[in-house]
């Protein structure tokens, strides 16, 4: 027992060095990864297009995936699952080690009014980010730039491109989606990753459970602290000799008596919620972002 | 300084010193290893132990120079060994200890004659050994403590001492008058039903308290003496000095009466329990008065044994005791901050996690 407490240190020190080492893992180059943008409604200004594709590169050879980025006012009578799916494979090859990102201007036409934003994935991609990385932490990180007005970018960008958003917003869209990509590619930093994110969105619960957890542990602390002075109680009737004990007298004389009463009520309550979604075509994954 | 007269009690066999061994309830020189009962030691020592008292029940008259020099100096005393002849000082209260060149167990029987003689004793019977273990016992588990507390450089200081102790005994008439409740609730449909009755309860009774005891030490904590009681009186015995032999001794410096109050207030409560034991039949007791008066009392003044481990940490002495006769044990123990913080910010992460995970179901998107 007392090796294993002079352990410890060490064992908590290798341990930390193996999850940073893991964490700053890059991936080699060993081949080229494709990167493609097809901005098919004309949001990104040539300079735009590209430095996210020096960045996208960038990111490819890091994560060793395909990584594309479309954006289109028009699926092609198709879903918008199904068009990225189809916009994976045209650029990348079905089954290819890729992810791509689809932004669909919907114009507000009715037939597009369930129409969301897509993530794409196959190969390997697939089981590194799952729908729920997606949905929860990768778009966040994609919204987070494409919704800031002061977006900054690279060259003079084009204002108003799609419903007063600016190319601006649709670059950072693109470098959110690289940012997120390099994060959740690392299992490691995705766990982390996703923690903070929960925490993010749950800082209600994490401020009364800061406020819960120390009235507890000073309870707790000072419960056990105070076991270490307990004083028993002190009383002298372990010397009171029983036997010579005399009752001289003793009076129980009635008073009065009433009787109250209390009405007890109770109450119930209930409640439920209820959610649904879609699907990607055979051999892919993927997820969905917000309908704009 | 006053020079304090000493003696020792020597083997017959050898003239090495004897001790009185806890475990035997014998005196044992460790020497020879020859043993004696209490009766022996009576029949070869009475008469000079009577001698000694005799000499000393007359205590010297000081002049105003010696009597200001005593009360600056704070009432030490310098004795000599009456084995080796070393000169050594020791403080106003010890009237036992061991000659710190010679180790030769020292009664310094002018601090135990007249007012100052006791009346009773309780001989140890239990010895060092079983103090360790229920020192070891006591701490058992208790992750806090400071590193060190345990280690047995620390246990080796725990001392053996007769602690002196005021004896009160005596009758009270003690009287109780109170309004009682009894009380029956029931349930009709959704309404709940209490009905109460009142009476007018009194109480009157004798009790008798025996040798209700207050240590007569004000440098030692009552509260940790009580913890340690009670003791058990039929194994107590006349007052003998050779019974220190081998132990620290100290003599009282707490006033009869300033015990007396310690000892009151102990028999008011355990007499107001008992009255109100008397009117259990109550569900509640109101306006509650009591009166006890003691009808008649008496005093004795005793040694009692005590096991001592004193430990200082962070300034603050810390007292671990167990009573020599019963074996009963307490102690206040140091808690060590650090440890106390990381035990604390443990359970903070540890309820943080569980209590955000739920929150975050109710709360959360």
């Amino acid at each position: 027992m007392k090796k294993c407490r002079k352990l410890l240190p060490a064992l908590i020190f290798a341990v930390l060095m193996i999850t940073a080492a893991l964490l700053t893992i890059t991936a080699s180059a060993e081949g080229k990864y494709s990167v493609a943008i097809d901005d098919l409604d004309d949001c990104l200004t040539p300079m735009e297009e590209s430095s996210l594709l020096q960045i996208m590169q960038k990111t490819a050879d890091k994560t060793k995936l395909n990584i594309g980025f479309c954006i289109t006012a028009d699926l092609k009578g198709k879903s918008d699952e199904l068009y990225s799916d189809y916009v994976l494979d045209e650029r990348f090859g079905h089954g290819s080690d890729s992810i791509v990102l689809l932004m669909v201007n919907t114009y507000d036409k009715p037939q597009y009014a369930a129409v969301t934003d897509e993530i794409s994935t196959s190969g390997v991609a697939i089981s590194k980010f799952s729908k729920s990385i997606i949905e929860n932490n990768m778009f966040p990180r994609i919204y987070k730039g494409f919704d800031n007005k002061n977006a900054v970018s690279v060259g003079v960008p084009k204002s108003n491109v799609y419903k007063g958003y600016s190319s601006a917003q649709f670059y950072q869209a693109g470098v959110g989606f690289c940012e997120a990509i390099e994060t959740f590619s690392n299992p490691f930093a995705a766990f982390w990753a996703t923690i903070g994110d929960y925490i993010a969105k749950n800082v209600t619960a994490l401020v009364i459970g800061i406020i819960v957890a120390t009235i507890f542990a000073l309870m707790v602390a000072n419960s056990t602290k105070s076991k270490y002075s307990k004083k028993k109680p002190i009383s002298a009737d372990k010397y009171l000799d029983r036997r010579n004990t005399r009752v001289v007298n003793q009076v129980d004389r009635f008073v009065r008596e009433y009787t109250t009463s209390v009405r007890i009520s109770s109450s119930s309550s209930g409640g439920g919620r209820s959610g649904g979604g879609g699907g990607h075509s055979s051999g892919h994954g993927g997820g969905g972002g917000r309908h704009r | 300084m006053d020079k304090v007269h000493t003696l020792s009690y020597q083997c017959p066999n050898c003239n090495a010193a004897l001790e009185y061994d806890n475990a035997t309830g014998k005196f044992k020189c460790f020497y020879c290893d020859g043993t004696f009962t209490e009766a022996q030691i009576k029949a070869l020592f009475e008469a000079r132990d009577e001698a000694v008292n005799l000499e000393e029940s007359v205590e010297p008259e000081l002049t105003p120079d010696q009597q200001e020099t005593e009360d600056f100096t704070g009432q030490s005393a310098l004795y000599n060994c009456p084995n080796c002849g070393a000169g050594v000082i020791c403080d106003s209260l010890t009237a036992s200890t061991r000659c710190h060149f010679c180790h030769t167990p020292v009664i310094l029987s002018g601090r135990l004659s007249g007012e100052y003689k006791p009346d009773l004793i309780i001989p140890f019977s239990t010895t060092r050994e079983v103090a360790e273990q229920k020192f070891y016992a006591y701490t058992k588990g208790k992750f806090l403590l400071p590193r060190g507390f345990r280690s047995d450089a620390q246990i080796k200081n725990i001392s053996a001492l007769y602690v002196p102790y005021w004896l009160k005994s005596g009758r009270v008439d003690a009287n109780l008058t109170a309004t009682g409740k009894t009380i029956r609730t029931w349930r009709s449909g959704d309404v709940q039903y209490t009905h109460t009755k009142l009476y007018h309860v009194e109480r009157e009774a004798e009790f008798s308290f025996v040798r209700v005891p207050c240590d007569g030490s004000k440098r030692i904590d009552d509260a940790l003496m009580e913890s340690i009681e009670p003791f058990v009186y039929n194994g107590v015995k006349p007052f003998n000095m050779s019974y220190l032999s081998g132990c620290a001794a100290e003599k009282y410096d707490v006033t009869k009466e300033e015990a007396a109050q310690r000892i009151d207030q102990r028999v008011q409560q355990a007499a107001n329990d008992e009255l109100k034991r008397m009117a259990s039949v109550y569900n509640a007791l109101e306006d509650v008065r009591t009166n006890i008066n003691y009808r008649s009392q008496e005093y004795a003044y005793a040694l009692l044994p005590v096991w001592f481990l004193n430990y200082t940490y962070k300034g603050k002495d810390y007292g671990f005791v167990m009573n020599g006769q019963t074996g009963t044990t307490f102690g206040e123990l140091p808690v060590s901050k650090g440890k106390l913080f990381l035990y604390g910010a443990g359970i903070f992460l540890a309820v943080l996690i569980i209590a955000f995970v739920i929150l975050s179901l109710f709360f959360g998107d």
